[in-house]
């Protein structure tokens, strides 16, 4: 049944077809104990597909899939109880309270009455809930319906944890405080975590590594900080009076750099090595440019993601 | 690996849902309207017209020509005798459009409703196995189904004995046929009700739609009515065992099939 895999979650050669539609297709990828797996993609891109995969809602039309070391459809009980699963939608019950709701998941996860009884009033205290846990859910906003249904995820106290767009319905301080929350649970409890989203400066955040769908397929997989390495998006950044503009350029084309025009008096310079930086500015003081600032722009998961679809994009069009 | 039912998530998921449908209205009106309407209404407009047995008897000449009771006393006049007929055997098949209907709607919230309030996908991802979902949902509208029946039995039983006297009969409720009928019969009605449900609960999409097509269930059962009012079939214990066997056996079937397409994938993604 189990291997001598360290891999939490692991993913061979993975299709998933429905229909004649490929919602993930010869997916593979890996997440050790610990770990921190981002899925990006667009909208129908397979994350979600993927998530199911994982937590064994969904057989795989082919290859193999291993969480805990087990094929999640066969021994699919068995898995879920050691994972937790965070939707974009909370899956919490309105017509029960707060606390019928977490009562009701620690019966479902076997949990003794004594130790539920403690899991819900530490997971109320954390969540700020504890003054709201006998009212009704349809009485809760968006915030703390999210934060009740991290509580139930929490509750049974999973190794495992898919989270999928846990952010996307949020209003910005509540993403933020449940941003804030995964990173706990990531760095200082050390659970396993994927998790899918559309929110690239959340998965650069959150994520130690990052798998980027595009038609179910994986084309990119890597930390976020070696895939934003493979953009050659650093530009050297000029805060200069609008007027001055032609000047920029001018100089510029003397030494080959291209000029990215951005508004407000600003310009981005593309092809600027570091160790040229002082002397371009001497160049275009000299010239009598008047610079208010200069940053150097690194490039990030962003503009990896950009670049990627920028290209599908080309490739679409001709 | 065989691994035994999980006994603790079944009960923890009926609770649940019973919990749910307690605190739903659109699944209490129709659950409470319904029998009381279908089982209450036609003795309570006997007893308005209690002091017409005569004229009432003028209107069921046709049928009471062709069926004599069995329950009524061998003295009673024709009157008392329609009186009889109608209590004991024309109103019973309305009895099991009640189990029918109460298990169907009850249902109908336990699997398509779940998956309208989003909770549906939050419940495929616990630490169950299809068979303890499946049983799940169907506990929880089966009991529904037998306490509403047992309760609407109880009031009827109430309401008719109280005609019966109005009419100068003596109380013959509870008697054999309507035993049978209520602990045999209307179970099995239930069974079938909401296994129907719960076997196109992965295809429909909507509270409202399920219940719409579960009412094809009552069908038959209009039938035995219009069997009832015509004399054709009257109700007696021998021809209410067998019945129940049939439905019985029908819920068994509907389940076994029902149970293999009760599965995640199919429940996740609507085919």
């Amino acid at each position: 049944m189990a291997d001598d895999s360290t891999d939490i979650v692991e993913l061979r050669s993975v299709t998933r077809t429905f229909g004649n539609v490929t919602a993930v297709d010869d997916l593979t990828c890996s997440v050790d104990v610990g770990g921190v797996l981002g899925l990006l993609g667009h909208n129908g891109a397979g994350k979600t597909t993927t998530l199911r995969l994982i937590s064994g809602v969904l057989a795989a039309t082919s290859g193999t899939v291993r969480v805990f070391g087990m094929d999640p459809v066969e021994h699919g009980a068995q898995v879920r109880r050691r994972t937790g699963v965070m939707l974009a939608r909370p899956p919490v019950d309105l017509r029960l309270t707060g606390r019928e709701n977490l009562a009701f998941v620690a019966r479902l996860y076997g949990l003794a009455p004594d130790r539920a009884a403690e899991r819900i009033e530490e997971l109320v205290v954390s969540f700020h809930l504890d003054d709201r846990l006998d009212d009704r859910v349809d009485h809760y906003s968006d915030g703390m319906r999210q934060r009740l249904a991290l509580a139930r995820m929490l509750l049974a106290d999973p190794a495992l944890l898919l989270l999928d767009e846990p952010t996307a319905t949020l209003d910005p301080m509540a993403a933020h405080g449940v941003r804030q929350l995964i990173a706990d649970l990531a760095r200082a409890h050390a659970r396993t975590i994927v998790i899918s989203t559309h929110d690239l400066i959340e998965a650069a955040q959150l994520c130690d590594r990052v798998a980027v769908l595009q038609r179910g397929g994986l084309v990119a997989l890597g930390t976020p900080a070696e895939l934003a390495g493979r953009v050659d998006a650093r530009g050297l950044r000029l805060e200069i009076a609008d007027a001055d503009r032609s000047q920029v350029a001018a100089v510029a084309a003397d030494r080959t750099y291209t000029v990215e025009p951005l508004g407000d008096g600003a310009v981005r310079l593309h092809g600027v090595g570091y160790d040229r930086v002082p002397e371009l500015v001497r160049a275009l003081v000299d010239a009598g440019v008047d610079v208010y600032g200069v940053a150097i722009d690194q490039p990030t998961l962003t503009d990896f993601y950009l670049a990627l679809h920028h290209d599908e994009a080309e490739t679409t069009d001709a | 690996m065989t691994v035994g039912t999980n006994r603790g998530a079944v009960r923890a998921i009926a609770g649940r849902d019973l919990r749910l449908v307690r605190r739903s209205r659109a699944v209490l009106i129709p659950i409470v309207v319904v029998p009381a309407v279908l089982l209450l209404v036609p003795p309570l407009a006997l007893l308005a017209l209690a002091g017409t047995p005569d004229a009432l008897a003028a209107e069921l000449q046709p049928l009471l020509a062709r069926v004599t009771p069995a329950m009524a006393p061998s003295s009673s006049t024709p009157g008392q005798h329609a009186i009889v007929l109608l209590l004991v055997y024309v109103f019973a098949p309305l009895f099991l459009l009640v189990p029918i209907m109460v298990a169907s709607v009850t249902a109908a919230d336990s699997v398509v409703g779940e998956r309208e309030r989003g909770t549906l996908e939050g419940l495929l991802h616990s630490p169950t196995t299809d068979r303890e979902l499946f049983l799940a949902k169907l506990a929880t509208p089966f009991v529904v189904a037998v306490l509403v029946t047992l309760a609407s039995a109880g009031c009827y039983a109430i309401i008719a004995n109280t005609v019966l006297r109005a009419y100068g009969l003596p109380p013959m409720f509870p008697n054999v046929v309507w035993t049978v009928l209520i602990v045999w019969v209307a179970p099995a009605a239930a069974g079938v009700g909401l296994t129907l449900v719960v076997l196109i609960s992965a295809r429909v999409k909507t509270f409202q739609e399920a219940s719409q097509i579960s009412g094809i269930v009552v069908v038959p059962v209009v039938g035995l009515v219009i069997a009832q009012v015509t004399g054709l079939l009257l109700f007696d214990v021998a021809l209410l065992v067998g019945l129940g066997c049939v439905l019985w056996l029908l819920t068994l079937l509907l389940m076994r099939f029902a149970v293999r397409r009760f599965r995640r994938d199919r429940l996740i993604t609507g085919n």
